[in-house]
């Protein structure tokens, strides 16, 4: 889950408890509040017709590993299956009887989904497969990313309503960043231009990354998932070069000479 | 080369039938032959900025659906003879426009005119999308506040990526229009400047129309506010810029506060007309 989906997530825990810490700013500012974003592993169940078929195998496996998913989130993938809408009820049924949590289903009309189940979770990344039990090799993919190079550079302004999100490291823009647009970053966020949108920088929780703009009047600033509100930032800082970093869970927010 | 320019805003009421209207009619008395489309299915008034209401038989979706064909569809204007229409339905909704539908049009229409006006619905949905889709220029229409300029940003946003040039890995010319620029409101600092709006689009600046009465007194007698005599200030700026948008290179002028003689006198005294607005 990216730390956006975490801002829209209505059981994140919001914590308003926090003693304010003051911002370093010329005026004081009230304390920054924490949302947390969370990733959960959940078991991908794929049937391909025919359905009996996969069914018996189904619950050959459950037979010889009794409890492997009990009480664990599954997302059902009914992309083979292409049922019908009544098809989807009758698998649901089925599932749950063979004490399957299933928590939100794929691959089928939206509208299908029974209101109870969890809008679909967007691109989750496949992590193993459940029924052959069958890992990916975490070595060779740890390598790869670590060839990967680590930061994003956008060469035009990011405009009202553009989400940007890179989770593997820095962000950089060379260009304004409008009203209404959103960056989200796993490291630091550079914008050579004007930042009047909103930028969430560490997300999840990187609290040593920082914002730097080259104009500052950005509408939320956020690292690791502390947020401050830039109404309550000193003025005097507005439309000036700005760098913002974290500590302790506060905002400092200086000028850049 | 035939060019389909789209006239767009997000936000509505900034003025993009006017506008469309009134560049219009000034390509074409310049020489030039245009078709303004109106892509505003279910809320059509560019036939009557035009003053062609009553010479409407078919329309736009008639045509999307194969009930009439183009030549059939076209309205002339009565006083330009490059200068036609192709009307939106009134009874119908967007629903009826088809992709492949508006395609085949505008391909058509690219056959027999220089420009192609598209003017787009407001909204980002389904209608502004395929008034854009065709485009190889845009004219952002903004008004010198926050809100508009905010919707002109996620316009631009979306001409960079629903276009089929920019889907093709292109990129469409986008140009500024600032409409409704009051002088004296400017000074005052109730809005935004020229200045404000450009640094923010970051686009090139096509013009900027003075808020006129001229526009509408022109609308209600079915006159683009190019066409009026004596034309007034804002008719000028839509010259220029259609000037501009055939390539002319003429300097953008910036409307500035009229202080006569009688302003300045009365101004000083209270009883001016910035005291009185």
């Amino acid at each position: 889950m990216t730390a956006a989906a975490a801002l829209a997530d209505p059981e994140t825990l919001i914590n308003y408890d926090r003693p304010s810490a003051p911002c370093q700013s010329e005026a004081p500012t009230p304390a920054s509040f924490r949302f947390f974003g969370r990733s959960v592993l959940a078991f991908v169940l794929a049937p391909s017709p025919p359905l009996s078929d996969w069914l018996s195998s189904l619950d050959a496996w459950i037979q010889r590993s009794r409890g492997a998913l009990t009480g664990r989130p599954v997302v059902l993938d009914l992309t083979r299956l292409a049922p019908s809408e009544a098809g989807v009820q009758d698998i649901l049924t089925t599932l749950r009887e063979r004490k399957l949590r299933i928590i939100s289903i794929e691959g089928v009309d939206r509208h299908w989904i029974p209101d109870d189940l969890s809008p679909l979770p967007i691109s989750g990344r496949a992590v193993m497969s459940a029924i052959t039990g069958r890992a990916p090799e975490p070595v060779a993919q740890a390598e790869d990313r670590a060839a990967e190079p680590a930061s994003l550079v956008i060469d035009r302004p990011v405009r009202s309503g553009e989400a940007i999100s890179f989770l593997d490291g820095d962000v950089t823009i060379c260009g304004s960043v409008s009203s209404g647009a959103e960056i989200v970053a796993g490291g630091s966020v550079h914008v050579y231009g004007t930042l009047r949108g909103r930028v969430v920088a560490g997300a999840p929780d990187n609290k040593e990354a920082r914002i730097f703009c080259r104009k500052f009047d950005a509408e939320l600033l956020g690292i690791a998932g502390y947020y401050q509100i830039v109404e309550d930032v000193a003025p005097t800082l507005l439309g000036k070069p700005v760098a913002a970093r974290l500590s302790n869970g506060a905002f400092i927010l200086s000028p850049i000479d | 080369m035939s060019q389909v320019i789209v006239v767009t805003s997000g936000k509505g009421g900034v003025g993009k039938t006017t506008t469309t209207a009134a560049i219009g009619a000034s390509l074409a008395k310049i020489g030039k032959s245009v078709v303004v489309v109106d892509f505003d299915v279910g809320l059509r008034n560019l036939d009557l900025v035009l003053g062609a209401e009553r010479r409407v038989v078919f329309d736009l979706i008639n045509v999307v659906q194969g009930q009439a064909n183009l030549s059939q569809a076209l309205v002339k204007d009565k006083r330009l003879d490059t200068l036609w229409l192709l009307p939106a339905s009134q009874t119908r909704d967007k629903d009826a426009l088809t992709e492949g539908g508006v395609a085949k049009i505008i391909d058509e229409l690219r056959e027999s005119f220089d420009y192609v006006l598209c003017d787009s619905p407001a909204g980002i949905e389904r209608g502004a999308v395929l008034a854009m889709r065709h485009a190889d220029q845009a004219i952002i229409v903004t008004n010198p506040e926050v809100s508009s300029v905010r919707d002109s940003d996620r316009i631009i946003g979306m001409l960079d990526a629903r276009t089929i040039r920019a889907e093709q890995g292109g990129r469409i010319d986008k140009h500024l229009l600032i409409s409704r620029y009051d002088p004296a409101r400017v000074t005052r600092g109730e809005m935004l400047t020229t200045e404000d709006v450009a640094d923010i689009l970051s686009i090139p600046l096509l013009g900027i129309v003075p808020e006129s009465e001229d526009v509408l007194r022109a609308s209600n007698i079915g006159m683009p506010v190019t066409m009026i005599t004596p034309i007034g200030p804002a008719g000028i700026a839509y010259e220029t810029a259609a000037r501009r948008l055939t390539g002319e290179d003429v300097r953008v002028a910036v409307p500035e506060e009229r202080t006569g003689l009688f302003d300045r006198l009365f101004g000083e005294l209270g009883f001016g007309r910035r005291a009185a607005a």
